[in-house]
């Protein structure tokens, strides 16, 4: 018991009995029901889910953009109130300003802000250097690929240094072999930055392969229904996708979606 | 082997432009339309240059012009400014927008006597005319342009801390410029029309002026002058604010994805 709370003072995301609930046009909706889990200071966490079970929800209460209706969450044990500078957003499409370059908008949170350029921009020519564009830095979203621009998007997230990483989806509109090489680019990415990632998806192999601890939700109201510890040694790479452990906890996750009631 | 295939398509506008002089020529000369209400083609170009060089279509152009460009920018920045703040302020939205919608409805030329009446004979009357005929077309397109701004890139703004006022200049803005640039588009041949009409009302100078001058005396040479030099101006207009669209939104790969709402 000790233990446990002394792990939640140090989580960089701690959720609690978290309840959302709101009124639409068909009455009352719970999107999240007594939501309960944590995101370490430096881990990895997915969580995975089918559609409709409140995951952009959860996302946009971790971002400030939205108020639980009960129970707390929490960035570094002070509960979110509204926007904060600790959190970096990469979202399901690039979401890049087509009129900007992409060195301005990795930028974009620094101006945002209103805060001075100046040292932010050595920041983001290094940024750029790990997601390996920096020989686009002057290139407008327009003239890069799907993969590139989110790549970009990975950047700006993390421009002004947020402790917490919130991904929404990010390689679900690219196409499958991207997609593979971006959750390698991820992996690496994330073990040279230490951030703590909070990653949303509905794809099984790619929260096993990039996870230290999945989350699976169920379909509205949206509530855990097991957390599953992923023991693959790090760093994980395409042969880790084959190998037999892999395969168990795939399987395993599968089992969890079969025994899901459907939505 | 590219030579032709490359310049055959620019021409073929012109084709069209010989054809129809052609068919006009043709209608005077060969079938004998009665000169007093269609001149030939060559009698219109003469009475032109005879109006070049006395400098009296270069006054009427100005003045047409100047009514229908002031006219322009006073209607464009009103509807833009209306547009912003309807799209940042919901009441305001919900107490405008169907009052501005039923305006439309009015065929703006039909206030034209009665503008007359309010402001007076002249350039001012024009001004105002022709910014009532620009407004609705730039406002509702803005409008709609504001609207549809990808909502991730204003979470990500506000989630970065940024007010709404920096989100309008540094998001919505530039989201909405393609939109913005329909409207535009729409407006400058409303802008011409409603400066004419106003001039046929009660105009002291102008292309309109001298149109319903000409037609009192059935000196049809100078209508048809006038018409032509109304037309190359809002030919001219249009190709500049197309190259100015080009120039300004860069980025736009494929301008045709850009619905008009009107």
């Amino acid at each position: 018991m000790q233990q446990a709370s002394e792990g939640s003072a140090q989580a960089a995301l701690s959720i609690r009995k978290l309840d959302l609930a709101y009124a639409s046009s068909r009455g009352p909706v719970q999107a999240l029901l007594q939501l309960d889990f944590d995101v370490e200071a430096g881990a990895f966490v997915s969580v995975l889910g089918p559609s409709g079970c409140g995951k952009s929800t959860l996302l946009r209460l971790a971002c400030g953009l939205l108020r639980p209706s009960g129970g707390s969450i929490a960035l570094a044990g002070r509960p979110i109130e509204g926007p904060r500078p600790e959190v970096g957003i990469v979202f399901q499409q690039p979401t890049l300003l087509p009129w900007k370059n992409v060195l301005d908008n990795v930028l974009v949170p620094v101006r945002a802000r209103g805060a001075d350029v100046g040292v932010a921009r050595l920041r983001a020519l290094e940024l750029l250097r790990m997601v390996k564009l920096e020989a686009f830095a002057s290139h407008y979203p327009h003239e890069l690929s799907g993969g590139m621009q989110q790549r970009v998007g990975i950047a700006r997230a993390l421009v002004h240094d947020p402790a917490l990483l919130l991904m929404d989806e990010p390689f679900a509109a690219l196409d499958a072999m991207t997609r593979e090489n971006m959750m390698v680019e991820l992996q690496r990415i994330w073990r040279g930055t230490g951030k703590s990632v909070l990653f949303i998806t509905h794809s099984i192999p790619e929260a096993v392969f990039l996870s230290d601890r999945v989350v699976v939700m169920s379909p509205r109201p949206g509530r855990v229904v097991q957390t599953l510890a992923i023991d693959l040694p790090r760093p994980r790479n395409i042969e880790t996708m084959g190998s037999p452990r892999f395969a168990a906890l795939t399987n395993e996750l599968r089992q969890v979606f079969a025994r899901m009631e459907p939505a | 082997m590219s030579g032709p295939r490359r310049w055959l398509p620019a021409l073929a506008p012109f084709i069209t432009l010989g054809l129809l002089l052609l068919a006009w020529w043709l209608a005077t000369r060969v079938f004998g339309a009665p000169a007093m209400l269609l001149p030939d083609p060559w009698i219109t170009l003469q009475g032109l240059a005879t109006g070049l060089r006395s400098g009296e279509i270069q006054g009427d152009a100005l003045a047409t012009l100047s009514a229908a460009v002031l006219g322009y920018l006073i209607g464009a920045l009103l509807a833009f400014g209306l547009a912003a703040a309807m799209a940042m302020c919901r009441p305001l939205e919900r107490m405008l927008l169907v009052p501005l919608m039923a305006f439309q409805s009015i065929p703006k030329v039909a206030l034209a006597p009665l503008l007359y009446l309010w402001i007076g004979f002249g350039m001012q009357s024009s001004v105002a005319l022709v910014a009532l005929a620009c407004i609705y077309p730039v406002f509702v397109n803005s409008l709609t342009g504001l609207r549809a701004v990808d909502q991730n890139l204003v979470d990500l703004y506000r989630v970065s801390g940024a007010g709404e006022l920096r989100i309008l200049w540094s998001v919505r803005l530039p989201s909405a410029a393609p939109q913005v640039f329909v409207g535009l588009e729409i407006s400058v041949v409303f802008a011409l029309l409603a400066a004419v009409v106003m001039e046929l009302v009660a105009g002291e100078r102008g292309l309109g002026v001298r149109i319903q001058a000409a037609s009192a005396t059935l000196d049809m040479a100078t209508v048809f002058g006038a018409v032509a030099v109304l037309a190359a101006i809002g030919v001219t207009a249009s190709a500049a604010l197309r190259w100015l669209r080009r120039k300004l939104l860069f980025w736009q790969r494929n301008p045709a994805a850009v619905q008009a709402t009107a």
